[in-house]
């Protein structure tokens, strides 16, 4: 029995990444160029004699885009899994600490603030993508340690999360002052960036994205047993022997890590993290965090894999920016979530 | 044979203490102990502290003052595992989660004792089937803890903290919101672990019965003080009197081990019944109000069913309040059994039922509803 | 009764026909001189003899048949009886209040910019004698859009504000000024197709100062330039190909093929990659589509506000292997901006396009130009 158990359980995982190959696959031949199977093989596999435009377009645009669109399902996927399990709450997501308000604010400063100009240049200019990515990093970072500022000084995890989203909602509120005094095109180019992109990080970018999203992903397998312990609620994993304290920083840690540098270059994406833990709980049956942990990336992956493939819509010229396809999926897929839990009560 | 002591306050006081506010102190200068094998029960009315004292043997709230030791060692010089190790919890609240097994769930408990990441080995497996089968759930291990009943969820958590081994355990009210059934079973349970692995247990209840019938030691919270001691002893010394102050309907009966009611009376019966009837008959109308004078004798065997002579009467025990209830004129009835069924004799009125439930309508409607 | 009810819907019947027809019955006779405009669709002068009317004509987008009717009369001569209760500018003006720095341009060129007491934008200002006059507080800033002063405008009381419209909203910006008895003109030289057409509203501006023959010639020279410099090399057989915009994130924003510049890529000889495209605003292609097509492109200009080759590429690295980068032909259209972040080719480029024109001559056809200095223009280096 246990052996059966075992093996339907390997199976689960191994099916999961059968799918991440054929949705990268996919993900790789959808694009505002056509491509087909017959062009691209070739070209990935041996980008030195196939036509140098096509491998240009994979390896320049194709690759990236797919490769961040796994990190950033795998990284959100896992930073609102660790959110959902420390405050018990079915709705919850990588933002709920307001790391991405965080980010806006440091993007809105960078951006909107047309009075920084140097050498007849705005700063904005100069410092070109990367300025964004680290306005990004420190808008989240800044948030991240108030919150675990206020988690070490009150003792109730609930204030905290009221205070994280009072303190968003603030933060919202002064992005939306900057925006009324910026000019049209920093306004247009602030709203582009809310609206997500999976395809403008570069080669040397992803070189800076993977081993932040890796070291996030570390520390989120080292809290496993912490966000088992969770589960039943913080009274009954003090009395497990749990160190609260650790278990905190080390979650708090984790997400703010995923979900920051998600957002520094690929902007605000919802959805993602709160639908995908349920469906991994779904599909693996279990809410133990040692299977679920290496679930959630893999599915979250696929998710946000299939939600670019969307996005790009085959067949028609125009391609939807990523935020909008997660929430059009990602709003009926919630409203199912909060059904179902009026059911059993439980996550 | 020295008795090994698990669990030690001297002095103690319990309560809540904020950075801002002065601490609120619920109880003070408490002594209380808990000795190897054996069954601590704490009682006490709502809100006397119950649960701050739980919290705080725990671990969960440091004490206000005083000293709490642990096998003779300071609670607050333990390290969270150290201490899990040590002492394990049980609380009321009924933890729903979904998509965990039985086995799963009490597969935490080995939180102490695991790697970082959890990973469970044979013998760890081993110990957690076993707790299963010592609540009595074999069978139960790959079932969903959200889809069992509410006391098989909580034998769930009592064998998750079996198989946290520990030598205490500290369960808060762990048979709220059971039926008899379940609360007889956990109690039962409880008690065999304590017999048969010498575990120290405190549990709070307020099923005084089984407290009394079934635990080694009373921890009796009142308003002032904690009395501790023996059930009987608890018991014979008339503290649980004091359980209720604000109540002087409730008086605690010795014998019986439980309170009893002070009914309000309104009125005497004289009752005639056979040996089989007559036991359900004065149950019915003391319910009822009614102070039974006059009963047959046991000794006579020649009752016959079918005849219209009265069966005869043995004296039963008056009860030594008799109050009339207000507002009702005193009554005297008789009430006599019939071959067919029963008859009501009141002041210049009588009448005929047929079966005892007839009986108490009759004598209800008679009797309790103003004279008009 | 019913006849009472009658009467009350008769009567608001009356009440709402005269309400809807309010000025433009006035018979105003036929003008004695009407202006027949080269290029620009968007205003009208008509010269009644002792009065001018300017109309201008759906200045916002979207705006369709919505007309304004602006009456001028030389200062010393009445006002005629027919122009009663209609807005009458008394010309020349002696102060402006301009809500747009393309304004300042065309003031420029008539010798107008002592006129200007107030205008939006101070940062962006390029004009050498208004950042002066800013400096010394003879020229004061009255904000923009969302944010105008109004009570400064109250104070400097100008003949006229100048604005622009992007949107119906303007109804409401030109009524607040109605209601604090500013008049105002609408200007909107920015929705003309040409370069040629919105230079052209020298002569509308003109108006207002007296300076009519001033702004005919100075437009007529203009024209003449630029056609001239069209013709030069409209025999030319082998045209570049010209990128425009730059990538931000996902998508890059491409020039209508159907607006100005696309046409002064046209007029300079050059074939604007998009050049199929229909419409006139900018619109996004997605970068994988740039890529590609631009993997043809001989030149890239207009991208943004970058100085030079590197800070265009720290947008995106990806497109350091086009052919127009490679071979070092990349220029952009800000030689003349400012510390403040303004741009001159926003400002006197609107009413010299025969200059913009030369200059893309001269990037495009570097052969028949040799040696000539850029004057909006700058090639992009590393």
């Amino acid at each position: 029995m246990v052996l059966h158990d075992r093996f339907w359980r390997e199976a689960e995982f191994f099916l999961l990444l059968v799918m991440l190959c054929i949705f990268f696959l996919l993900d790789l031949l959808a694009g505002s160029v056509p491509l087909t199977l017959s062009q691209s093989l070739p070209a990935l596999f041996h980008p030195s004699t196939a036509d140098p435009q096509i491998a240009a377009i994979l390896y320049q645009f194709r690759v990236p885009k797919a490769i961040t669109a796994v990190m950033a399902g795998a990284a959100l996927s896992v930073a609102g899994l660790q959110m959902q399990t420390i405050f018990r709450n079915p709705v919850a997501g990588p933002d709920i600490l307001g790391i991405s308000s965080g980010s806006s604010l440091g993007v809105a400063l960078f951006v909107l603030s047309a009075g920084w100009i140097f050498k007849g240049t705005p700063l904005f200019t100069l410092a070109g993508s990367w300025g964004i990515v680290m306005a990004a990093w420190l808008g989240a970072g800044l948030m991240m340690t108030l919150v675990v500022l206020l988690a070490a000084r009150l003792r109730d995890l609930m204030t905290v999360l009221i205070l994280g989203i009072l303190i968003s909602s603030a933060i919202l509120a002064i992005v939306s002052v900057l925006q009324y005094f910026s000019s049209e095109s920093s306004l247009k180019s602030f709203i582009v960036w809310t609206m997500g992109s999976l395809g403008s990080t570069t080669q040397t970018q992803l070189w800076v994205l993977i081993p932040a999203v890796m070291i996030g992903l570390l520390l989120a397998f080292l809290s496993s047993k912490f966000l088992d312990a969770f589960l039943l609620g913080e009274n009954y994993a003090k009395s497990m022997g749990m160190n609260l304290r650790v278990a905190y920083l080390l979650t708090f840690a984790s997400t703010s890590i995923l979900a920051g540098s998600i957002t520094a270059f690929c902007g605000p994406i919802g959805f993602v993290g709160i639908i995908v833990p349920h469906l991994a709980r779904k599909y693996f049956h279990s809410s133990l965090h040692s299977r679920l942990i290496p679930g959630t990336m893999v599915l979250g992956a696929v998710v946000m894999l299939a939600g670019d493939l969307i996005s790009q819509l085959p067949g028609y010229d125009i391609t939807l920016p990523i935020n909008s396809v997660t929430s059009l999926l990602g709003i009926p897929i919630v409203i199912w979530i909060i059904f179902q839990n009026k059911k059993i009560g439980a996550i | 044979m020295a008795e090994e002591v698990y669990m030690v306050c001297q002095g103690m006081s319990i309560g809540y203490q904020d950075r801002t506010t002065p601490s609120v102190v619920v109880k003070n200068s408490l002594t209380l102990r808990a000795l190897k094998g054996e069954m601590v029960a704490l009682l006490g009315g709502n809100g006397i502290g119950k649960s701050t004292l739980l919290r705080t043997l725990a671990g969960f709230q440091p004490p206000l003052s005083g000293e709490l030791l642990i096998h003779n060692k300071p609670l607050a010089k333990y390290r969270a595992e150290e201490l899990a190790r040590e002492m394990s919890f049980v609380s009321t609240e009924s933890v729903k989660v979904a998509h965990l097994t039985v086995r799963e769930m009490v597969g935490l408990g080995r939180y102490p004792y695991t790697d970082w990441f959890g990973k469970l080995t044979d013998k760890d497996q081993e110990i957690i089937a076993k707790a299963i089968r010592d609540v009595g759930l074999s069978g139960y291990e790959d079932r969903q803890v959200s889809r069992i009943s509410d006391g098989e969820r909580q034998r769930a958590m009592i064998a998750r903290a079996l198989a946290q081994n520990t030598r205490i355990m500290v369960l808060d009210e762990p048979t709220a919101f059971l039926d008899i059934s379940n609360k007889y079973e956990i109690v039962r349970i409880l008690h065999q672990l304590v017999n048969e692995l010498g575990k120290c247990i405190i549990f709070s209840t307020h099923d005084l019965h089984t407290a009394l019938s079934m635990a080694d030691r009373i921890w009796l919270m009142l308003e002032e003080e904690v009395v501790e001691g023996i059930p009987e002893v608890v018991a014979g010394k008339g503290y649980f009197d004091s359980l209720f102050p604000g109540n002087p309907q409730l008086k605690f009966d010795v014998d019986k081990g439980d309170f009893r009611f002070r009914k309000k009376l309104i009125g005497t019966v004289r009752l005639l019944a056979d040996t089989s009837m007559r036991k359900m008959a004065t149950r019915a109308l003391e319910r009822l109000g009614f102070e039974i004078v006059g009963l047959a004798p046991d000794d006579n065997p020649a009752t016959e069913m079918g005849s219209n002579k009265p069966a005869s009467i043995s004296v039963g025990s008056v009860l030594s309040h008799t109050t009339p209830a207000d507002g009702y004129p005193w009554v005297k009835m008789e009430v006599t059994q019939m071959a067919t069924g029963w008859k009501i004799t009141l002041p210049g009125f009588s009448t005929k039922v047929e079966s005892l439930e007839e009986l108490c309508r009759e004598v209800k409607r008679l009797t309790l509803q103003p004279e008009s | 009764m019913p006849g009472r009810v009658l009467l009350f819907i008769l009567l608001i019947c009356c009440f709402f026909g005269c309400i809807s027809n309010p000025k433009n019955k006035k018979s105003t006779g036929s003008p004695v001189g009407r202006q027949q405009n080269f290029a620009a669709t968007g205003f009208s002068v008509e010269d009644f003899g002792t009065f001018q009317k300017l109309t201008v004509t759906d200045p916002w987008q979207k705006s369709k048949n919505n007309q304004f009717d602006y009456y001028l009369v030389e200062k010393g001569r009445n006002i005629p009886d027919v122009l009663k209760g209609e807005q009458v500018f008394q010309t020349p003006l002696r102060t402006v209040v301009c809500l747009s720095t393309t304004h300042i341009g065309f003031l420029d060129a008539l010798k107008e910019i002592t006129a200007i007491t107030g205008l939006s934008g101070s940062a962006y200002v390029s004009n050498e004698a208004i950042k002066k006059g800013l400096a010394e507080n003879r020229i004061h800033e009255v904000g923009n859009e969302q944010g105008i002063n109004y009570e400064m405008i109250l104070q400097l009381k100008p003949d006229v504000v100048f604005a622009f419209g992007v949107g119906s909203e303007i109804g409401a910006q030109t009524n607040k000024l109605h209601d604090l008895g500013i008049p105002v003109v609408l200007v909107g030289e920015y929705l003309e197709r040409s370069p040629l057409a919105k230079a052209e509203w020298i002569k509308f501006f003109g108006a207002f100062f007296g300076k009519k023959q001033m702004a005919d010639s100075v437009y007529e020279n203009i024209r003449i330039s630029y056609e001239k410099i069209r013709n030069e090399v409209s025999k030319e057989t082998e045209l570049p190909t010209v990128l425009t915009g730059l990538p931000f994130k996902d998508t890059w924003w491409i020039a209508g093929g159907r607006s100005n510049l696309a046409e002064l890529i046209a007029d300079a000889g050059g074939k604007f990659l998009w050049r199929e495209n229909l419409s006139r605003e900018a619109f996004p292609v997605s970068l994988e589509e740039v890529f590609v097509r631009a993997s043809k492109a001989d030149y890239w200009i207009n991208c943004g506000s970058v100085g030079n080759i590197s800070e265009l590429m720290a947008f995106d690295q990806r497109f350091s292997e086009l052919p127009a980068v490679k071979k070092s032909q990349v220029y952009n259209n800000n030689l003349r901006s400012t510390p403040g972040g303004g741009n001159d080719y926003w400002e006197s480029g609107v009413v010299h396009p025969d200059l913009v024109l030369a200059d893309l001559v001269a990037i495009l056809h570097p052969k028949k130009t040799a040696g000539k200095d850029f004057y909006y223009y700058k090639h992009l280096l590393k």
